[in-house]
């Protein structure tokens, strides 16, 4: 059993066709990278996976279960958890209650339940969490005052935080220097090691062939090609599609 | 301090139900509910304390029954109200208080219709009304220490993100909208069983107009705002009045300076002053090498 599949996903804003007809599966322990020009309907697929986006017709499953209507918040008490593209950190929070308030979302944050003088388990998932993306030296300042990399790994650990089965990344290194990249791609293939199935949609295509298992290509809301990712990187229409050329 | 509880009881009344109703549009505001139903909610709460308390019912009794019959009208209104977003949502709570302003006209049995009811036993004795403001702001600043103010919060900057890590929105909304409810309804209770009447003109849009006075004068979004603000509007009219017909104009002066120069209320600027006496107070003692090295490790 897959761990997610879109089966003829389609997502259609009136006459835009942001997502055409798209198919394909990440299993469990995979990672999935996903490519595609500006516009080609990477960010919309994921909106459509995570119900930020209504779905025009097709059928997506998570762990075999139709997640095609259920509502945003009951995906990551399933444990399909996203980061966006853009920086969503809320201000008036520490980096540290940022990433709890991700873990605490289960009922664990109920503190009748655990011990005088232990941890509650939300707490223990993201001070693991924070320790996991080396930001414990910040977990008490604001997301304002941290570097652009830094917000990008909060935003990481707080998806981290919910314990997920699946993690969809759009765009996890997008904005970063070429260390803050390898030090995100050391985390994910760590990540992937312990059995994290991830999507990953991300413009840097030397990083997806060095990470995925798997890649997928969209190109005007349709798949253009999926596969092995040297094999599908080196195929003419997606060079042409992503690089502009065939040569 | 009796003697002065005892000068001051009309305008420490007046502070009260002007902070419980200012903390009523707060607790609804914070998650993202720009909510105008607060004078509704108020309305039940005078109306049915002046019927029950003329009853001959305990005043404790009366007060629970108008946080059940407030918190069960909430309720009953949410799937309604958390479908809708924005001016819409607004629009939505206005409607809400004016359906209550003109049902408490055309039922002047139980409401006395526009002369309003007098003669209600004053039965809440200061160290309740205080007790009852108190807990609020307790509970106000503690649900906002909590997960669940947590999750608010991130309701309220980004709906999108809160749901992607599981905030229910709607269920948030909806309890956020009935605390806010339940609040207005004790202020009515607070503001009949002490000043001993309720009409019309304690449910006019005026009073819509001083609950958000309240709030921008204090602070929307500090725990503490609907407090200072509470105080401070009740308190302006009451000290300014030796200005005899200029009164009105420095009162509106005062909220004026307040909103040019403090948008965060008076509550942002005792924040900024105590952070600013916080930056400028030198540590007392210079930091043992054994404690510095304590703290590096827990770092």
């Amino acid at each position: 059993m897959s761990r997610l599949e879109l089966q003829d996903v389609r997502v259609h804003f009136g006459g835009v066709k942001a997502v055409d007809g798209v198919s394909f599966a990440v299993e469990p322990g995979q990672l999935v990278g996903m490519v595609g020009p500006n516009g080609s309907g990477k960010s919309t697929t994921v909106n459509a996976v995570t119900r930020t986006a209504d779905l025009t017709s097709g059928r997506i499953t998570f762990d075999g279960e139709d997640v095609s209507t259920v509502r945003p918040h009951v995906l990551r008490r399933k444990g399909l958890v996203r980061t966006f593209q853009g920086i969503r950190l809320i201000p008036e929070l520490s980096v540290r209650d940022n990433v709890r308030l991700a873990a605490e979302q289960d009922g664990s944050r109920r503190r009748w339940r655990v011990g005088r003088g232990e941890k509650l388990p939300s707490d223990t998932a993201c001070d693991a969490a924070l320790e996991r993306l080396d930001l414990l030296d910040v977990r008490d300042e604001a997301p304002s005052a941290l570097p652009y990399g830094t917000q990008r790994r909060v935003e990481i650990a707080r998806a981290l935080a919910t314990g997920p089965r699946l993690l969809l990344l759009d765009e996890p290194v997008a904005g970063m220097n070429r260390a803050e990249r390898e030090e995100i791609a050391a985390v994910l293939t760590d990540l992937n090691s312990d059995g994290l199935s991830m999507l990953v949609i991300e413009h840097d295509l030397r990083l997806l062939l060095a990470l995925s298992d798997h890649l997928v290509v969209l190109n005007f809301g349709r798949l253009l090609a999926q596969g092995e990712p040297a094999a599908t990187a080196a195929l003419p229409e997606v060079r042409q599609a992503y690089l502009g050329s065939a040569a | 301090m009796t003697e002065f509880l005892a000068a001051n009881a009309p305008l420490l009344r007046s502070i009260s139900v002007l902070t419980l109703l200012g903390y009523s549009v707060h607790v609804a505001l914070r998650a993202g509910v720009f909510s105008f139903a607060t004078v509704g909610f108020y309305a039940v709460g005078g109306y049915l304390t002046a019927n029950l308390l003329e009853g001959g019912l305990h005043r404790y009794l009366v007060l629970l029954a108008v946080l059940a019959l407030t918190g069960v009208l909430a309720v009953l209104v949410t799937p309604v109200l958390t479908r809708l977003r924005y001016l819409y949502l607004a629009m939505a709570t206005l409607a809400l208080t004016l359906f209550v302003q003109s049902l408490a006209q055309s039922w002047p049995t139980y409401t006395g219709g526009a002369q309003g009811l007098f003669g209600i036993p004053r039965v809440l004795l200061q160290g309740e009304m205080f007790t009852l403001v108190i807990g609020v702001v307790v509970l106000v600043w503690l649900t906002q220490r909590s997960a669940a103010g947590r999750s608010i919060a991130a309701l309220r900057h980004d709906e999108v993100l809160s749901a992607s890590v599981g905030v229910d929105v709607r269920a948030t909304q909806a309890r956020a909208f009935v605390a806010s409810a339940v609040i207005a309804g004790t202020a009515g209770f607070v503001q009949t069983s002490s000043f001993g009447v309720f009409g019309p003109t304690d449910i006019s849009f005026g009073v819509v107009v001083s609950c958000l006075t309240v709030l921008v004068v204090g602070g929307a979004l500090h725990w503490v705002g609907p407090l200072l603000g509470g105080v401070l509007v009740a308190a302006l009219p009451v000290y300014l009045s030796a200005a005899g017909s200029w009164n009105l104009i420095l009162q509106a002066v005062v909220v004026l300076v307040v909103v040019v120069y403090r948008p965060d209320g008076l509550a942002g600027f005792f924040s900024w002053v105590w952070r600013r006496a916080r930056r400028r107070t030198p540590p007392t003692s210079a930091p043992t090498p054994t404690a510095a090295a304590t703290e590096g490790a827990t770092r």
